[in-house]
């Protein structure tokens, strides 16, 4: 009888309305355009995400709306390992001290200007660690 | 005469024969008529009523089970709803913030970049 119960109901639930293109509204449509060629192959998870995400868009600053118009399409193109790896990333780092966040975005372009050398730690400060005192053994 | 011809003729008589019955007759004959009726309406019942226990004796453990399937199905049902809509959710709060974030999706995506920004805060 369970067998037969999640035979029923496994894949019989959608997800809370997943709209086809041509059921969005205009509003939504404007929004979501960058992703009008690839909406209908998406999940129906990740539609109703970006559903979702249009509904809030009204609420955003022009300069939030600007940075979600130029990502969206990049975010698309990602694979979902990217995604994942993004968004870990992005978790991560969403818990970095204010100040330390408020730096970040001079941080990064410090960072992009960097040779991939450079981005290295320092062979000082590599030795650093050895030229501390040696430790002592338990005392007996 | 067949069958049909004989009660033909005979509801004809009937019905000429009962406008000359006596008032004490007619009066016996409805009677005999009402008790008649009563004692049909009774077994009526009777036989509902027995036929509707032994449905309820055969199909009972039945429904039972259906209903509990129901309860079941339906309890799996909002379960899976459930999650679908966290999942949404988490999903949504999270893509959102990191599209309007400062940082470039760039930046999330190098994994050095975490490594290197920990280092310098340190230094």
């Amino acid at each position: 009888m369970f067998a037969l119960a999640f035979a029923l109901t496994a894949g019989a639930v959608a997800p809370i309305g997943a709209p086809q293109w041509g059921e969005l509204s205009a509003a939504q449509r404007d929004v979501l355009a960058p992703l009008a060629r690839e909406w209908n192959a998406m999940s129906d998870t990740q539609r109703q995400k970006w559903v979702g995400i249009a509904n809030r868009f009204q609420r955003l600053t022009p300069e939030e709306q600007a940075r979600i118009r130029a990502r969206m399409k990049t975010w698309v193109d990602l694979t979902p390992e990217q995604r994942e790896r993004a968004r870990d990333q992005y978790r991560a780092l969403r818990n970095a001290p204010p100040e330390q966040r408020e730096a970040m975005r001079e941080q990064w372009q410090r960072y992009r200007s960097l040779s991939p050398e450079e981005r290295q730690p320092r062979a000082d400060a590599r030795k650093r660690p050895s030229a501390r005192p040696p430790a002592r053994g338990p005392q007996e | 005469m067949n069958e049909q011809e004989f009660a033909s003729k005979l509801a004809g008589h009937l019905c000429v024969a009962a406008h000359t019955v006596e008032d004490e007759v007619a009066q016996r004959l409805r009677g005999a008529r009402e008790r008649a009726l009563a004692v049909q309406r009774r077994r009526g019942r009777l036989a509902r009523l027995l036929a509707g226990n032994r449905l309820r004796f055969a199909f009972g453990p039945v429904l039972r089970s259906a209903g509990s399937m129901v309860a079941l199905l339906a309890l799996l049902a909002a379960g899976d709803y459930w999650a679908t809509w966290s999942r949404v959710a988490s999903l949504e709060e999270v893509d959102a913030a990191l599209l309007i974030d400062d940082l470039p999706i760039d930046a999330y995506l190098d994994t050095e970049f975490k490594t290197w920004l920990s280092r310098e805060s340190q230094s």
